[in-house]
C-alpha cells in the first residue's frame, strides 16, 4: 500500500484564537436526506409548530435515522436547496422564532458511562448521531458488534481545515470522557487518540486533561495525505489490514467531532444544533472557524463576515481541497457532514496526453491502478480485475499527475459502469 | 477511369475484405509476379464462379464446402498444368503459392457468399470485379517493393519464352541510389502493405464523406 | 461574483510533463558534449580529419533533432489539419525526442541522408501513425533506427561503420562486441579488453560505438540524477543491467573468465545507453512497479540471448523492441498482481528459471564449442618430406583467407610461409615482425600480444599456428 503525499496544509489561513458564531438565521432549510438516502419521509406539514429537537423526518429502509429540526419555529414549506453533494434536495423550511425552545427530555444519566449497550446504542439511534468528519455515516451501526479499541480521528489530514483543532481547542476534556464513556459502556480496554505530527497544540489540550483517563493514549500519526482515511490510519497506527469493515477486526474509529456529538447525545440526550464549519480560502475576507447553525444558508454566513474579495472567477468548493465538491452557487445549506466552504481562485488547467509515468499507480492508498482504469472505462471484463470499486476518491492520482489529467473523474465512471453490472 | 478505379477497390479483397494476404507477402518481390498471380487468381475466380452459380442449387448444405473446394482444385490444377508447360519459369517462382490458390480465401468467400446465390452473369462480374482488384493490389505492392528494394521494374521476364521480349527496366542508377534492401524481405512486405492499406483506406474514407 | 466550476482535486502538484521532459534534455547535454568532443573535436586535434569531420557529430545531432520537428509540423497540419496553435500543438507533442535518440543511436559513419530518413521513419512510423505523444507501443526511436540498420547496415559497414575517423587508423575496423562475436564469445583479457585500452577506457568513454552510448560514467551520473528527480522509471535499468551481470557472470564463470568479463559486457555496447534512456521510455515501460520489474528482468534475459545466440553482435535494440510488445500484457499481470500474489510469484520463478537455465546453456555450448576445431581454419594438404611435416591450410582472416605453408620438425614449428592473403593491414604485422614472434614463442601463445591496428589479422594468424599444433598433437 502506498504510505501518503505530504501535500501543502494552508491551515494557518483559518487558525483564529476565537471561534465565532454566526447571527442566528431567520429562516433554516432541514435536507431530508442521511448518508445516501436522499429522500427520507417528511414527518410534518407546513404550518405546524416544532421545537429545536423535535423530529421532523426520519430514515426508514434498513437503517432507522429521525432527522431533528435545529430551531424551535413553525415549518412554512417544502423547498429544494443545494446539498454538499451539490444536489438539489427537498428540505423543510422552518421560520425561527428565536426562543430557543428545546424538546423536553428526561432520561439522561449523570454518569455516561453507566449506560448498557443496548440503551447506548437506542440514544445514538434517537440522536440521529452521523459522522461528522463528512462522511454522514450512522455511527451506531459501528457500535452493533463486539469491539476491542477504538481510535479517535482527530488527524485532519486535509488541506485548509482547522473544525476539528477547534473542536479540541474548545472541548477537550469533555470529548476524553466521552471517549471513556464509550470505553465502559461497550468493553473496549484500549483508547487511542490519532493527532498529526506537526500538531503539537492540539497533543498538549488533550494532555491537559488526559491524567484522569489511564486507558487513553495518544499517537502522533505521520503529515501524509490521507492519514485520515480509516485504512491506512489502523494500519500506521495497529499494524492491521483489514477486508471490509474495521469493525471485522473489532476496531472502530469515530471523527473527533462526531465524538463530541455523542458526549451531547449521552449526558443529554440531545441531538447537535449547530456545528463548527471552517470558511477559509484565498477569495475570502475573512477567514475562519464559525459556528453555524444546521439549516443555514451559506450565502448568509458569507455576506456576514466580509464577502469575497477580487472580481474574477472564484471556485466555491464544500469540503476540503482534495475531496470536496465544486458548487455553482453559494446558497449552500449547512449540515452535519459539512464541516468546511473553501472559496478559491478558479484556475484553467489545460492536460496534456497521458506519458504513462506510472506516479498515480505508485501514490494510490487504495491500491489500485488509476491509469489503468482510465484505458479501460467501459470494459467490463477488464475492470473486473482492476477493482475501482475499492477507490475512495481521494483525490491522490489527480494530484500528482504530470500531465494534469482528470484521473479520478475517469475511475468515477469506472465505478458507475461496475454498479451498472 | 476513376470509376474503374472505384469499382475494383471499393470491395478489393486485399485491402478492404483483407483476405488473401498470405501470397499477397511472398510473391510480391517484382511487379510481374504480382500482376501474374492476381491473373492466376482472376482466371481461376472466374471459372469457378461459373460453375459454383451453375451447380449450387443441387448440391446439399452441408457438404457445399469440401464439393466446391473441390471445383476450384479442379480448376487450379488445371492452370497449374498449363503453367508448367508452357511457362515454366513462372511456376517456379511462384513455387508453391500456386496451388496454394486452392485454399485462398478469396475464392472460396466468393464462391460461399455471392456464387452460390447468384445467377451465372453476375457472377462472373463479380469475378473479375475481385480478380482485377487483387491484380491491382498484388501489382501495387509489387511495384512498390521492387522498385525501393531492387531500383528496376520487371514488366515481362519469367513468360518471355511466351511472348519473346523481356522488359527489365534499371530505373535509378546503382551507384547513386542505393536499394534498400529490407523491401526485398518479408519484413518489408508487411511495412508495405501496412502502409499502403493506410494510405488507400484513408483516401476511400474521404471520398466516401 | 462569477463561479467557476472543476472536478477534481483543486489542490495540484507542481510538478509538470514539460519539466520532466527539460529534465531529460539536461541529462543528455553532457552525453552530447561529450559525443561531439571525442568524435569531432578530438580527431580533428590529432589531425585525424577536416574541419567537416569535427563538426560533423553535431551536424548528425541537429540533423535529427530538426528532421523530427519538421515531420510533426507537415504532420500536423496537413494531415491532421490543425491550423490554429499550430506550434503550441507540436510543442505538446515533443517532437524532438524520436530525432534526438536517432542520431545518438545510429552508427557515425552513417550518410546524412539516412540519418534523415531514420529521424523521418521514427517520428512518422514510429509515434505518429499510432496517434502521436502516449500512444505509441514501440520507443520510436528504436523503429527508425532498425529500419535503417536493417535497410542498409552493409552500407554503413562499408563506410566505416560504428567508427569515427580516428580509431580507424588506430583500431582498425570493430566495436568491442563485434570483436569478442568474432572470437566466439570467449577469451582472455589480452583478446577481449586489451585491444581496445583498459577498462578505464571502456568506463570514459574512449572506445569505439555509436554517439550516445560510449561514455558510461556520464551515462550513470545521469542515471543518478534522473532517478533521484524521478523522471524515469529506476526500476527498470537496476533489473536489466544486473540481469547481464548475472547471466555473462555465470557464462564467464563457466569458461574460466575472470570477473572483468561481466563488467566488460555491461560497459560495452549499447546496453547502459538503451537501459537508462532507451528502456525507460515512459510511454513505451509498464506503469505497475511489478510490471517494472518483469520489464527488467526479461530485457536483460533477451540481450543476452541475443547477444550470444544470434548472428548479430549486439542485442539491445531488438530485445527492447520486442519487450515493447509485451507491455500490455505486463501491466495486466502487475495489475492482477496488486490483488493476487500468486501472479507475482509466478511470474518471477518463470523468468529466473529461463534467466538460469538459459546462462547455463549458453555457458555450456560456449565450453564445448573452444574444445572443437575452430570452424574458420581448413587442412588444404598434409606432405611429409625429410623427416619434416609441412601443413597447407587456410584461415579466414580479416577480408579473406589467409593461405600458409607452416613447416613443423622435431616437433616444433619452425617456418610459417604466407603464400596469399588479403588483409587490409598486412604492413602491421609485417613492420613489427609478428610471425617471428609466434615461432618464438609457440609455447606460449597465449601472452603473444596482437598488433594493434591489426586486431583480426593477428588473431587469425595466432590461431592459424594454435589450430596447427593442435592438430599436430593429435596425429602424432
Amino acid at each position: 500500500m502506498a504510505k501518503g503525499i505530504k501535500v501543502l496544509s494552508n491551515k494557518s489561513m483559518s487558525l483564529n484564537d476565537q471561534l465565532v458564531e454566526c447571527k442566528r438565521p431567520e429562516i433554516v432549510y432541514i435536507p431530508l436526506v442521511n448518508h445516501s438516502k436522499m429522500d427520507c419521509e417528511c414527518l410534518v406539514k407546513v404550518g405546524d409548530k416544532v421545537l429545536k429537537g423535535t423530529v421532523i423526518g426520519r430514515r426508514n429502509d434498513n437503517i432507522d435515522l429521525p432527522i431533528h429540526a435545529s430551531v424551535s419555529g413553525k415549518v412554512i414549506g417544502i423547498e429544494e436547496k443545494l446539498y454538499c453533494n451539490g444536489e438539489g434536495v427537498k428540505c423543510v423550511a422552518i421560520e425561527n422564532d428565536f426562543r430557543e425552545k428545546s424538546v423536553d427530555l428526561r432520561g439522561a444519566k449523570k454518569n455516561i458511562a453507566s449506560y448498557s449497550k443496548d440503551d447506548f446504542i437506542t440514544i445514538l439511534k434517537e440522536c440521529a448521531v452521523t459522522g461528522m468528519g463528512g462522511g454522514d455515516f450512522p455511527t451506531y451501526i459501528k457500535y452493533k458488534s463486539e469491539l476491542n479499541t477504538i481510535i479517535v480521528n482527530a488527524a485532519e489530514c486535509e488541506p485548509y481545515i482547522t473544525a476539528d483543532y477547534m473542536m479540541v481547542k474548545l472541548h477537550a476534556d469533555e470529548i476524553l470522557e466521552a471517549v471513556d464513556a464509550i470505553m465502559e459502556i461497550n468493553g473496549i480496554d484500549k483508547g487511542i487518540i490519532a493527532i498529526k505530527e506537526s500538531n503539537i497544540e492540539m497533543r498538549d489540550e488533550f494532555i491537559h486533561y488526559l491524567g484522569t483517563y489511564p486507558k487513553i493514549t495518544i499517537t502522533m500519526v505521520r503529515n501524509v495525505y490521507p492519514i485520515g482515511w480509516e485504512k491506512l490510519l489502523i494500519k500506521e497506527i495497529l499494524g492491521i489490514e483489514y477486508e471490509k469493515l474495521p469493525s471485522d477486526k473489532g476496531i472502530v474509529v469515530n471523527n473527533v467531532s462526531t465524538i463530541y456529538a455523542i458526549y451531547k447525545a449521552l449526558k443529554y440526550r440531545r441531538p447537535i444544533s449547530k456545528r463548527i464549519v471552517t470558511v477559509t480560502g484565498e477569495r475570502l475576507q475573512e477567514p475562519k472557524n464559525i459556528l453555524i447553525r444546521l439549516g443555514t444558508s451559506m450565502k448568509n454566513v458569507i455576506e456576514e463576515f466580509g464577502g469575497y474579495i477580487g472580481s474574477s472567477k472564484i471556485r466555491f468548493i464544500a469540503g476540503g481541497p482534495m475531496m470536496g465538491t465544486c458548487l455553482d452557487t453559494d446558497d449552500l445549506v449547512v449540515t452535519k457532514n459539512l464541516n468546511c466552504v473553501l472559496v478559491i481562485d478558479d484556475k484553467d488547467e489545460a492536460d496534456l496526453p497521458c506519458i504513462r509515468c506510472g506516479r498515480c499507480i505508485a501514490v494510490c492508498p487504495a491500491n489500485i491502478c488509476p491509469v489503468l482504469i482510465k484505458d479501460k472505462v467501459n470494459d467490463f471484463e477488464s475492470l473486473k480485475y482492476l477493482h475501482p470499486e475499492k477507490c475512495i476518491e481521494c483525490g491522490l492520482c489527480s494530484y500528482i499527475c504530470p500531465s494534469k489529467i482528470r484521473i479520478r473523474e475517469s475511475v468515477r465512471e469506472a465505478k458507475k459502469e461496475i454498479r451498472r453490472h | 477511369m476513376k470509376k474503374f478505379l472505384k469499382w475494383i477497390m471499393d470491395e478489393n479483397p486485399l485491402f478492404v475484405l483483407c483476405l488473401g494476404m498470405c501470397p499477397a507477402l511472398a510473391v510480391t518481390t517484382t511487379f510481374e509476379n504480382g500482376y501474374l498471380m492476381g491473373l492466376s487468381v482472376l482466371i481461376v475466380l472466374l471459372f469457378s464462379n461459373i460453375v459454383v452459380s451453375l451447380i449450387s442449387k443441387v448440391i446439399d448444405n452441408h457438404i457445399r464446402i469440401p464439393a466446391y473446394i473441390m471445383i476450384i482444385a479442379t480448376f487450379v490444377t488445371i492452370l497449374e498444368i498449363i503453367i508448367n508447360t508452357y511457362v515454366e519459369p513462372l511456376s517456379k517462382t511462384l513455387g508453391i503459392y500456386l496451388p496454394l490458390i486452392v485454399v485462398n480465401c478469396i475464392i472460396l468467400g466468393r464462391a460461399l457468399s455471392y456464387a452460390s446465390n447468384n445467377k451465372v452473369v453476375p457472377s462472373i462480374i463479380d469475378a473479375f470485379k475481385i480478380g482485377l482488384g487483387y491484380t491491382f493490389a498484388l501489382s501495387l505492392i509489387g511495384l512498390v517493393r521492387e522498385l525501393l528494394g531492387n531500383n528496376t521494374i520487371t514488366i515481362m521476364d519469367r513468360i518471355s519464352n511466351l511472348t519473346g521480349y523481356i522488359m527489365k527496366y534499371e530505373i535509378f542508377p546503382s551507384n547513386s541510389v542505393i536499394p534498400n534492401q529490407l523491401f526485398l524481405s518479408p519484413a518489408g512486405a508487411f511495412l508495405t502493405m501496412g502502409l499502403l492499406l493506410g494510405i488507400i483506406n484513408a483516401l476511400r474514407r474521404e471520398d466516401i464523406k | 461574483m462569477e463561479f467557476g466550476f472543476d472536478n477534481g482535486p483543486h489542490l495540484k502538484d507542481k510538478d509538470h510533463t514539460s519539466k520532466i521532459m527539460s529534465r531529460l534534455l539536461m541529462a543528455l547535454t553532457p552525453i552530447i558534449i561529450f559525443a561531439v568532443y571525442k568524435n569531432g573535436l578530438l580527431p580533428y586535434l590529432e589531425g585525424y580529419t577536416n574541419l567537416y569531420g569535427m563538426l560533423k557529430p553535431l551536424i548528425i545531432i541537429l540533423l535529427g533533432v530538426l528532421t523530427s520537428i519538421t515531420v510533426e509540423i507537415i504532420y500536423f497540419r496537413f494531415i491532421l489539419n490543425k491550423k490554429d496553435n499550430l506550434i503550441e500543438e507540436v510543442k505538446r507533442s515533443y517532437a524532438l525526442f524520436p530525432g534526438l535518440f536517432v542520431a545518438l543511436t545510429l552508427p557515425i559513419n552513417t550518410p546524412l541522408w539516412l540519418v534523415v530518413l531514420g529521424s523521418l521513419i521514427a517520428t512518422l512510423i514510429g509515434k505518429l501513425l499510432f496517434g502521436g505523444l502516449g500512444h505509441n507501443i514501440f520507443n520510436p526511436a528504436l523503429v527508425g533506427c532498425l529500419f535503417v540498420i536493417a535497410s542498409y547496415g552493409a552500407l554503413i559497414g562499408a563506410r566505416g561503420g560504428y567508427l569515427n575517423p580516428m580509431e580507424i587508423d588506430t583500431i582498425a575496423g570493430v566495436t568491442p562486441l563485434t570483436n569478442l562475436s568474432n572470437i566466439n564469445y570467449v577469451g582472455t583479457w589480452s583478446n577481449i579488453v586489451k585491444p581496445f585500452g583498459s577498462l578505464r577506457d571502456f568506463l570514459l568513454g574512449f572506445i569505439p560505438g555509436s554517439l550516445g552510448e560510449t561514455s558510461k560514467i556520464l551515462i550513470l551520473l545521469s542515471f543518478i540524477y534522473l532517478a533521484v528527480t524521478k523522471v524515469i522509471k529506476w526500476v527498470v535499468p537496476v533489473c536489466y543491467v544486473s540481469v547481464v551481470f548475472v547471466m555473462t557472470f555465470i557464462i564467464g564463470t563457466m569458461n574460466n573468465i575472470d570477473i572483468f568479463y561481466p563488467l566488460f559486457h555491461i560497459l560495452s555496447g549499447g546496453l547502459l545507453f538503451g537501459a537508462v534512456f532507451m528502456a525507460t521510455d515512459p510511454i513505451t515501460s509498464p506503469t505497475t512497479r511489478i510490471g517494472q520489474i518483469i520489464f527488467g528482468l526479461g530485457l536483460g534475459l533477451l540481450t543476452v540471448i541475443f547477444r550470444f545466440l544470434s548472428p548479430y553482435p549486439e542485442g539491445v535494440l531488438t530485445s527492447i523492441l520486442t519487450m515493447n510488445m509485451l507491455v500490455v500484457i505486463i501491466d495486466k499481470i502487475g495489475a492482477k498482481a496488486k490483488f493476487k500474489k500468486g501472479y507475482l510469484n509466478i511470474s518471477l520463478i518463470v523468468l529466473l528459471i529461463c534467466i538460469i537455465t538459459f546462462s547455463i546453456y549458453i555457458g555450456y555450448n560456449l565450453k564445448s564449442n573452444t574444445n572443437k576445431v575452430d570452424d574458420r581454419f581448413n587442412i588444404i594438404e598434409i606432405r611429409e618430406e625429410n623427416n619434416k611435416v609441412i601443413y597447407e591450410v587456410t584461415q579466414k582472416g580479416f577480408k579473406g583467407l589467409i593461405k600458409a605453408n607452416i613447416t613443423i620438425a622435431n616437433d616444433k614449428i619452425i617456418d610459417v610461409d604466407i603464400t596469399s592473403q588479403s588483409e587490409t593491414y598486412w604492413m602491421e604485422m609485417e613492420n613489427q615482425n609478428y610471425i617471428n614472434r609466434l615461432i618464438n614463442k609457440q609455447d606460449d601463445l597465449e601472452n603473444v600480444d596482437v598488433v594493434s591496428g591489426a586486431t583480426i589479422s593477428s588473431n587469425a594468424l595466432k590461431a592459424m599456428v594454435e589450430n596447427v599444433l593442435a592438430d599436430y598433437e593429435v596425429r602424432k
